[in-house]
């Protein structure tokens, strides 16, 4: 059974002058990842916009564990939702309440989601603290006294402590360092195999989106234009665009220019 | 090149023991432990390290963007002249004849409300004295030369009408603007698409060619710095760890810092392996 089925998704801004998602389908099994790739305007941070709900699709369907997302929500439905979908974003520090520590925010979704209360909370707080490797200092701290990479274990604790069966993260590295991203990577992976959550990453980044997911669609303005086996497309991408990202990625030998041409060529086909 | 300036032998940018600490008492922060490092003309020369590295800072001396209160020892040298210990004017010559900065998000940088052209041309009438007249013709040019397609509209054209990597290139236009030899470059294409990325580190090669600039390259990017450099200096907490031609720092690192810092570059990570030993971020 699929945790997330998106059948037919469109959106545009401006009484339809700009299409910023347009017809996409995918599907991501229980457990599974995703990795949504693209670059500015191609509609991925639309496409995880609509799929949390913030915005509602012009047309098509958002099946999340067998559910439909319906346009208007009771705070009932929303909460149901809550404890299978949880999302991550780029930046914790505007995520995270700047009065709350560690502690009282995992609290909060505990309750709120588990309806655990004393000792029983305590004990699933540890549980998910400890799963982020938040050490033990920094649960007691305020946000503006933790690092950057503490703020997004926090951000992703606070995702856990709902028991979510599925994890949507948005950029959710791409403000960190090299080294901490790599550990929060890890962390994700890790995660993955211990609790069974399903991941949707969205990235810019076609590396990170490598190391972390199994499926992958690459998007380019506001459609899919490639998915398949994620280390399948990246070995042997089949649309230009997937070939024109890969070779925009800067390695040894790298041809700067050659990009350059490349992308005139496809940008002109495509004209 | 104007005639004015005067050659210089050697590197255009060289530092030596360049040491920076501040604030003071048990609060003294060192931010810069020793920094050496040259660019020559007609080189790329890639500053790579982590957030809190010191290699922002580094780029900055260059400048006399130092922070205020700041002790700066040791010494930074542009194309010959001294700016340890110098006086603001010494400093502003600097800044206006030989070294220009680009940074991360030029629309940190524009005004919004001012048209691409003035901007451009602020430089220039401010720095020769040019009439309004003179510097829109040489704006032209420059915005041509940045690859910026129709330049004579688009100087008429406000920032917010720009992509990124279009106001990247008008940046890249108006540091030229007053033919420096050192181009210094603060994650210059950190914020920029893939692809767009790709253009802006094509033209940066073709101006080091063209116009011989001497350009330091500041990211935290191993694989854009190995892709794109000559030689790189790898820093961590202010010090230069590592150094070298840029293939080879990239393929036989020798400090630990180099290969953990390689290590964890996406295009080498996998998420699933164990994890190395090290404390939580």
């Amino acid at each position: 059974m699929s945790i997330l089925t998106v059948d037919g998704l469109s959106k545009s801004y401006d009484h339809g002058r700009v299409k910023a998602v347009t017809d996409v389908s995918f599907e991501l099994a229980q457990g599974g990842s995703l990795g949504v790739v693209g670059e500015s305007g191609s509609g991925k941070t639309t496409l995880s916009r609509l799929i949390t709900g913030i915005e509602q699709p012009d047309a098509g369907r958002i099946v999340v564990a067998g559910t439909e997302l319906e346009a208007r929500t009771t705070r009932r439905a929303r909460h149901e939702r809550a404890g299978i979908m949880q999302m991550v974003f780029q930046d914790p520090y505007q995520s995270l309440d700047p009065r709350q520590t560690p502690e009282e925010a995992i609290d909060e979704i505990i309750t709120l989601h588990g309806g655990l209360r004393g000792a029983a909370r305590t004990a699933r707080r540890r549980e998910v603290l400890d799963q982020v490797d938040l050490p033990e200092r920094a649960r007691r701290a305020l946000p503006r006294e933790l690092s950057g990479g503490q703020r997004q274990r926090v951000a992703i604790a606070r995702a856990l402590a709902a028991s979510p069966r599925l994890l949507l993260l948005d950029e959710a590295t791409s403000a960190l360092d090299v080294s901490v991203q790599a550990q929060i990577l890890r962390l994700l992976a890790r995660i993955r195999a211990d609790t069974g959550v399903a991941i949707v990453f969205v990235s810019h980044d076609l590396e990170v989106v490598r190391s972390i997911t199994e499926e992958l669609i690459v998007m380019f303005r506001g459609e899919v234009v490639e998915s398949g086996e994620t280390s399948r497309v990246l070995r042997d991408p089949q649309h230009p665009y997937t070939r024109l990202l890969l070779s925009s990625v800067p390695r040894p030998g790298w041809d700067p220019d050659q990009v350059s041409r490349d992308r005139r060529t496809f940008l002109r086909q495509l004209a | 090149m104007s005639g004015s300036k005067q050659m210089v032998d050697g590197p255009v940018l060289a530092t030596e023991e360049l040491r920076l600490d501040v604030g003071a008492g048990e609060t003294a922060v060192r931010i810069l432990d020793g920094v050496g490092l040259s660019c020559a003309a007609g080189e790329i020369v890639g500053l790579v390290g982590e957030s809190g590295s010191g290699k922002s800072m580094t780029l900055r001396t260059a400048v006399g963007l130092a922070p205020k209160g700041a002790r700066l020892t040791g010494s930074v040298r542009v194309a010959g002249r001294e700016l340890v210990g110098a006086g603001r004017r010494e400093v502003l010559r600097v800044r206006r004849e030989i070294a220009a900065m680009i940074f991360q998000d030029p629309r940190a940088h524009v005004n919004p409300y001012q048209r691409i052209g003035a901007f451009v041309a602020d430089g220039l009438r401010r720095t020769r004295g040019w009439s309004r007249a003179r510097a829109a013709q040489q704006v032209v040019s420059l915005l041509d030369e940045v690859g910026l397609p129709d330049p004579e509209t688009l100087a008429d054209r406000y920032p917010h009408e720009l992509s990124g990597g279009m106001l990247q290139r008008v940046m890249i236009a108006s540091a030229l603007s007053t033919e420096p030899r050192l181009l210094l470059a603060d994650e210059a294409t950190t914020a920029l698409d893939v692809t767009t990325q790709a253009e802006i580190m094509g033209l940066l090669r073709r101006l080091r060619e063209e116009r011989g600039l001497a350009i330091v390259f500041v990211t935290h990017d191993l694989d854009l710095a190995a892709a794109s450099c000559d030689r790189i200096h790898v820093m961590q907490s202010g010090v230069v760890v590592e150094e070298g031609p840029a293939l080879e720092v990239f393929e036989r690192p020798e400090h630990p810092y180099t290969r953990k810092l390689l290590d964890a570059m996406p295009s080498r990570l996998d998420a699933e392996a164990p994890m190395p030993i090290g404390g939580a971020a």
